[in-house]
């Protein structure tokens, strides 16, 4: 069929027609697609708060285990000493009692508390290089203790206090947010002034 | 785009309700463009679909009397026709009519894909269009003749 001639007067006319929606429809448009959106945009916000939350537990339970993974033996050490440090403590008042209890039956039957008391001075012997070790012992295990309390304290991570840290910090308002950063700012600034300051 | 709505629909009020629905489906079905062909062309195809639908929902689709497919009314009309002329005689079409006119002449849809739009016969597509035709001539016509008189 040849090319109509009305047709194509019709279809330039037309094409070359423009026409502008009202501001109307524009802002219809916009609140439509304000409507449209919000439901896709929060899934962005959980999918990014549940990387962040991974990223942030992640990043805490590794601080948490690498150093106890690198210093197991002072960690396992040091409640065994500690037991036995307390082990004598513990018998020394019993010990004392024994004793006490010795001495006040002692007087009216002397001549079991000769038979007795030898008995008891063997124990109180046998008791006291046993305690007498353990003092000499103290020091030496205070000194290693000394040590091994200093390495452990980096290690004494409370991980509840920890995440109460991290929600705390996920709970923060956007101005908080602002107010903290800048804070920190602020002192790195002055720090870095009074550090200058000082070198001059 | 309005442009287009503007030839489906009469009442420009209606136009832009299309021409908003047709964007929201532009904006959800952004992935589904292919990027066969020009975009423009693809936002064009959901805009008249929208528009057919509107006017089938609104049940504005009547078809005129199957008229003799006749063609020959002179080509004598005006060239240097304003837009608003051109609007206004496809305005006077009846809806259906208006439609295939408007995917035949200005889309370059084919009788069988208008048939298939429209949910209508080849052949009612075809003495549509001529029918539309028919009416457009007499509309341009009588506006030369108005001109020359007024003039």
């Amino acid at each position: 069929m040849k090319p109509d001639k009305l047709d194509s007067l019709f279809r330039e006319k037309l094409n070359a027609r423009r026409l502008e929606p009202s501001d109307q429809a524009w802002t219809r448009l916009e609140s439509q697609l304000e409507a449209a959106r919000p439901a896709k945009r929060r899934f962005a916000w959980y999918v990014a708060a549940g990387i962040a939350v991974l990223l942030a537990v992640g990043g805490i339970w590794h601080r948490i285990k690498t150093p106890v993974a690198t210093m197991p033996s002072v960690v396992n050490a040091a409640p065994a000493r500690v037991e036995q440090q307390t082990s004598p403590l513990v018998v020394k008042p019993e010990v004392k009692q024994q004793l006490a209890g010795v001495t006040k039956k002692s007087p009216p039957k002397k001549t079991v508390v000769a038979g007795i008391s030898p008995e008891q001075q063997q124990i109180i012997v046998a008791e006291s290089p046993r305690i007498s070790t353990d003092s000499a012992a103290t020091p030496a295990v205070l000194a290693l203790q000394e040590p091994s309390r200093r390495v452990r304290r980096p290690i004494r991570v409370d991980p509840s206090m920890l995440l109460r840290e991290v929600d705390r910090e996920l709970n923060q308002t956007y101005r908080e947010k602002v107010l903290s950063r800048l804070n920190t700012n602020y002192q790195e600034i002055k720090i870095a002034i009074t550090n200058r300051n000082l070198e001059n | 785009m309005l442009s287009v709505c503007r030839q489906y629909i009469k009442d420009i009020h209606h136009a832009e309700d299309v021409l908003i629905t047709g964007f929201m489906k532009v904006f959800s079905g952004l992935e589904q463009f292919e990027g066969k062909g020009s975009f423009e062309g693809w936002v064009r195809r959901i805009m008249v679909n929208e528009c057919i639908s509107h006017l089938r929902a609104r049940r504005q689709m009547q078809y005129l009397e199957d008229a003799p497919y006749e063609e020959g009314l002179s080509d004598d009309f005006e060239q240097t026709s304003h837009v608003e002329e051109i609007q206004a005689a496809i305005d006077s079409l009846p809806d259906g009519c208006k439609a295939v006119f408007n995917l035949y002449a200005i889309e370059g849809y084919k009788h069988r894909e208008i048939a298939e739009m429209l949910g209508i016969t080849e052949g009612t597509s075809k003495s549509q269009l001529s029918h539309a035709r028919q009416l457009l001539r007499q509309h341009m016509a009588n506006l030369k003749v108005y001109d020359h008189e007024t003039g």
